[in-house]
């Protein structure tokens, strides 16, 4: 439609202001006088300064070493103290739960985008998906990346390659009773994208071409199942090591990174042989079992990065107690894991598994203590963070292991994960030490992400799912009933 | 936006105020062979003078005037009926959870969607029951507005007694069921099961309130349960549950019954009740209603005993009935001969069978509905279905049954028209008479020789207009 000429002039100027408006690129932002943790693991240095220009970290270094441009703008950060932008190495942003799927199909992006936000807006400048549809992720990482929205960076994975999407006996084919098929299949298509389970069928040359166009379909990395999903029934291994190396080697070929989704020791000792990157949550290895020693050995020897999802002992316990059963074992056991794999030296990336939640499941859910697995967005990475600190492991590999690791499992480590002249500048500034209390992580003063200050205040932006719906009365029958029947209690 | 586009949304926009119905003059229905719906013999070569959108004439050519200004329309070698009436059309539709979710605050125009579909098969009038409140009474009031075309609806509500699945719907949802986790609910937050019970559940209480606590109230606590609902809900008549909802069991004493009853009549409102087995007629019948929903269902046993056919007729009940065609039971009883449902639709029709030769008044009702063409798809693939079949063709497949059961062609229209109207008391519908609304039906084959000729419809007037059936339904939700 063409619009009158006086509108068309009308659009151009506010174009043109817009752009006027937008933070001047050539500008320089200097933080001074903050002690600098850039997560390389070199020691903090005081009195630090950091220059950032064109979105870019420009220098780092002490002030006496760095020449800060006159026309600089300053955020003066004594006493401060300036850490990586934290990255997530696995979170889920929407929980696939029934009702969510049905009510917001075909808004999923909007949801993604708004639980992106949310993340940004607690310190968490990237965010890896490593199950979910690829269609709307694709779409949320696209309209953040291009800046039409704020929130964390999207790093996705698309679906578990050889798991089916969430109605299928991968995940919850008990929902099928309760939806038409069209939605259910609709559904399964938009997680599968033709690398579901029928692919574990197929012998290694055959799965070859699929994975090799699969690669191309806008995905930022592999992840394939080694085992199921884990879900009772789905305890089987998903792929030989022959197959697993064929994905793995299309992965590679692709130039992108290969995680391996394991749920028990066997099917975690067969991604090692076969090679993998990563795994997506290495510290699960069943209920029965811990990990053993020779397992985690070669993790060392072989420099695979386990992906992991701490949880206090405080919360473990609550979930002992409030919901007794297999995943309270679960966790039980991945947190021995976790402290033996800490011991023995193993990199580690932390990912919380977190969803953005509504305020009728945040009202409704029984969440037990300092929930951090599952937990809400925004709140699950710091409980985890504490619990890597109580599982032992030292601050700088704290935050190494929430940052630069991360960063590099995923093959993103030319321009995230540390402060580094010629990285993005995703950064932050806490009012107190991250090496002294993980604690302090929540103590944020300031977010920048792209080099830009991000007004926390005002995100979420996007709300969809974190609005209020208008709630029904909940008088009890019987309180209603009272004006009937006088005598009733 | 250019000036010619604008020119022409312009140009469009006389042309749909040029092309409506022109409402202040007369419309006149030329030449056809009128059947009243009274039971009058049909008048051939019969003239149907409508205006302000109510009948003011009607005889043969001859005798009535036709105004030179009328809007005349020829119906010549066709067949004038009243509109159809569905008493029993509980289902409007497909209450799945996967709509429940998707449609959360639009049900209303589900309900609209249905009521344009019904309107363009010919039932000009239908009666919903269950469903929730708001949505129902809001499509309603919108329909009677003029905001949107459909169906004339009337609305019931809740129905009082049994636990709350049965005002609750789908059933899975009540809670309260003899303390059952609720199967579905699992995988919903609280939050939406309250937001959906509280909206079927207005006014009267949430699903409990209408549920078993009921049946342990006193005559008079019930009594003033009801007299507030009644003066606090708009709805157009009341229902109760005789039995449970599947199950034989009985669910209020007599002088409940008795109170509920009396308290819709003060009111003004009919009162009828759901019942499956006999023992639940027979109490209802005593209590007084008006109508029996669905009074073809004794149970799986036993066929009704004579004495109770005889005591509908002495109580002069109208009696819903959900006719099902032999055809369709046979192939339904290859499929699944052992189900306790076939027992018990295969009694019923034994039971309209008698009902039609003792000359019992009854209702034609279907519980049809609108489903999404993926749930058509997964319906079984039987021949003539019409008890929860495909709202717009269920009610052909009940009239084919009623007619097969022995049943006048002259009664059948009664069944589908005056009998309903007379049985919900209202004057205004249900014959071709001066004075009626004009809600009429002119269907291209004569429906006195064969009942599947009432799917042959020409045209519908509803309220003096006629409907546009080809642009029905509006705006589908479902439908497409």
């Amino acid at each position: 439609m063409m619009l009158p000429i006086g509108l068309r002039i009308a659009a151009i100027l506010i174009a043109a202001l817009l752009v006027i408006a937008a933070p001047v690129q050539a500008q320089t932002l200097a933080i001074t006088g903050a002690t600098m943790i850039d997560g390389t693991g070199s020691a903090p240095f005081h009195d630090g300064v950091l220059l950032i220009q064109g979105g870019r970290i420009a220098a780092v270094g002490r002030s006496a070493e760095v020449v800060i441009p006159d026309s600089s703008t300053r955020i003066d950060a004594r006493g401060k103290y300036v850490v990586p932008g934290l990255l997530d190495a696995a979170i889920m942003l929407f929980a696939p739960e029934l009702e969510t799927l049905i009510r917001y199909e075909g808004r999923y992006h909007e949801i993604f985008v708004e639980a992106a936000q949310l993340a940004l807006k607690n310190g968490q400048t990237s965010v890896v998906v490593p199950w979910g549809p690829r269609a709307p992720l694709v779409q949320a990482r696209d309209m953040i990346n291009t800046g039409s929205v704020p929130g964390s960076r999207i790093y996705l994975a698309g679906n578990i390659i050889g798991l089916g999407g969430p109605f299928s006996a991968s995940f919850f084919s008990q929902w099928n009773a309760h939806v038409n098929r069209a939605f259910a299949e609709r559904s399964n298509e938009a997680w599968e994208q033709g690398v579901g389970r029928n692919l574990s069928t197929l012998t290694p040359e055959e799965i070859r071409p699929i994975i090799k166009d699969y690669a191309q379909k806008q995905v930022d990395y592999l992840q394939y199942a080694s085992s199921g999903y884990g879900n009772g029934t789905e305890n089987f291994i998903a792929f030989s090591v022959a197959a697993q190396k064929a994905i793995i080697e299309e992965g590679h070929r692709a130039g992108i990174a290969v995680q391996a989704h394991t749920m028990s020791v066997p099917s975690l000792d067969l991604a090692i042989d076969a090679g993998v990157d990563s795994l997506s949550h290495g510290d699960i290895s069943g209920i029965a079992s811990i990990i053993p020693p020779q397992t985690i050995r070669k993790l060392v020897e072989r420099k695979i990065a386990v992906g992991i999802s701490p949880a206090t002992q405080r919360h473990v316990d609550a979930l002992e107690k409030e919901m007794p059963g297999e995943y309270a074992q679960l966790m039980r056991v991945a947190k021995v894991n976790r402290r033996n794999m800490i011991k023995a030296g193993v990199t580690m990336l932390m990912g919380t598994q977190a969803f953005v939640r509504s305020p009728a499941q945040l009202a409704e859910s029984a969440v037990a203590a300092e929930t951090s697995v599952h937990g809400p967005i925004g709140e699950a990475h710091f409980y985890a963070l504490l619990a890597l600190e109580e599982e032992g492991m030292a601050p700088m590999e704290i935050l190494r292991t929430a940052t630069s690791h991360v960063a590099r499992a995923y093959k993103l480590d030319r321009e995230l994960g540390t402060l580094e002249p010629g990285k993005l500048a995703d950064l932050l500034i806490l009012d107190a030490n991250p090496l002294a209390s993980a604690r302090h992580y929540r103590r944020i003063h300031t977010i920048i992400k792209n080099g830009q200050l991000v007004d926390r205040d005002a995100l979420p932006v996007v709300r969809v799912f974190t609005v209020n719906r208008v709630q029904a009365r909940s008088v009890s029958a019987r309180s209603r009933l009272s004006k009937y029947i006088p005598i009733l209690p | 936006m250019s000036k010619e586009v604008r020119a022409g949304i312009i140009l469009l926009a006389a042309l749909l105020v040029l092309v409506r119905p022109v409402q202040a003059d007369t419309l006149a229905l030329v030449g056809g062979t009128i059947i009243d719906g009274t039971g009058r013999a049909p008048l051939e070569n019969g003239v149907l003078l409508i205006r302000d959108g109510r009948i003011i004439d009607i005889g043969r050519s001859r005798d009535v005037k036709i105004p030179e200004s009328a809007q005349k329309l020829d119906a010549r070698g066709r067949y004038v009926i009243p509109g159809l009436m569905d008493a029993v059309n509980l289902t409007w539709f497909p209450m799945d959870l996967e709509s429940l979710i998707r449609y959360e605050g639009r049900y209303h125009e589900l309900f609209l969607e249905a009521s344009q579909i019904a309107l363009k098969s010919g039932i000009t009038t239908a009666f919903a029951m269950r469903r929730g409140h708001a949505a129902p009474m809001k499509a309603r009031d919108m329909i009677n507005a003029g905001e949107a075309p459909g169906a004339r609806i009337f609305v019931a509500g809740i129905a009082f007694g049994v636990y709350g699945r049965f005002a609750v719907v789908p059933p899975q949802f009540a809670a309260g069921r003899y303390a059952t986790p609720d199967p579905e609910a699992k995988y919903l937050s609280r939050s939406f099961v309250q937001r959906i019970n509280g909206d079927w559940e207005q006014g009267s209480g949430g699903p409990e309130s209408m549920g078993p606590e009921l049946l342990w109230m006193t005559p008079e606590q019930v009594r003033a349960v009801v007299r507030d609902y009644v003066r606090t809900q708009r709805v157009d008549y009341l229902k109760y549950a005789g039995n449970d909802v599947y199950e034989a069991g009985i669910a209020f004493s007599p002088r409940v019954q008795k109170a509920i009853v009396e308290e819709g009549h003060r009111a003004g409102l009919t009162v009828q009740v759901h019942t499956m087995s006999e023992e639940a007629t027979d109490l209802a019948l005593d209590a007084g209603v008006d109508i029996l929903t669905h009074g073809d269902r004794s149970g799986p046993m036993n066929p009704f005993h004579e004495a109770t056919i005889r005591k509908m007729l002495e109580r002069k009940v109208f009696v819903g009935v959900l006719p099902q065609t032999q055809r369709y039971l046979d192939a339904r009883e290859k499929t699944d001969s052992q189900s306790y449902d076939i027992n018990r639709f295969k009694i019923a029709k034994i039971n309209r069978g008698r009902m039609i030769k003792a000359g019992v008044p009854l209702l034609l009702g279907n519980e049809a509905s609108i489903r999404t063409p993926q749930q058509l798809a997964e319906l079984p693939d039987l021949p003539e279905l019409s008890f929860g079949g495909k709202l717009g063709e269920a009610h052909i497949h009940a009239l084919m049954a009623l007619e097969e059961e022995g049943m006048k062609p002259m009664e059948l229209l009664k069944t589908a028209t005056s009998n309903v109207a007379k049985a919900y008391k209202l004057a205004e519908l249900g014959t071709l008479e001066p004075g009626k609304l004009a809600d009429v039906v002119i269907l291209d084959a004569d429906p006195l020789k064969s009942a599947r000729n009432y799917k042959q419809v020409h045209a519908v007037i509803r309220d003096g207009r006629i409907v546009d059936l080809n642009a029905l339904p509006l705006n589908p939700l479902i439908t497409q």
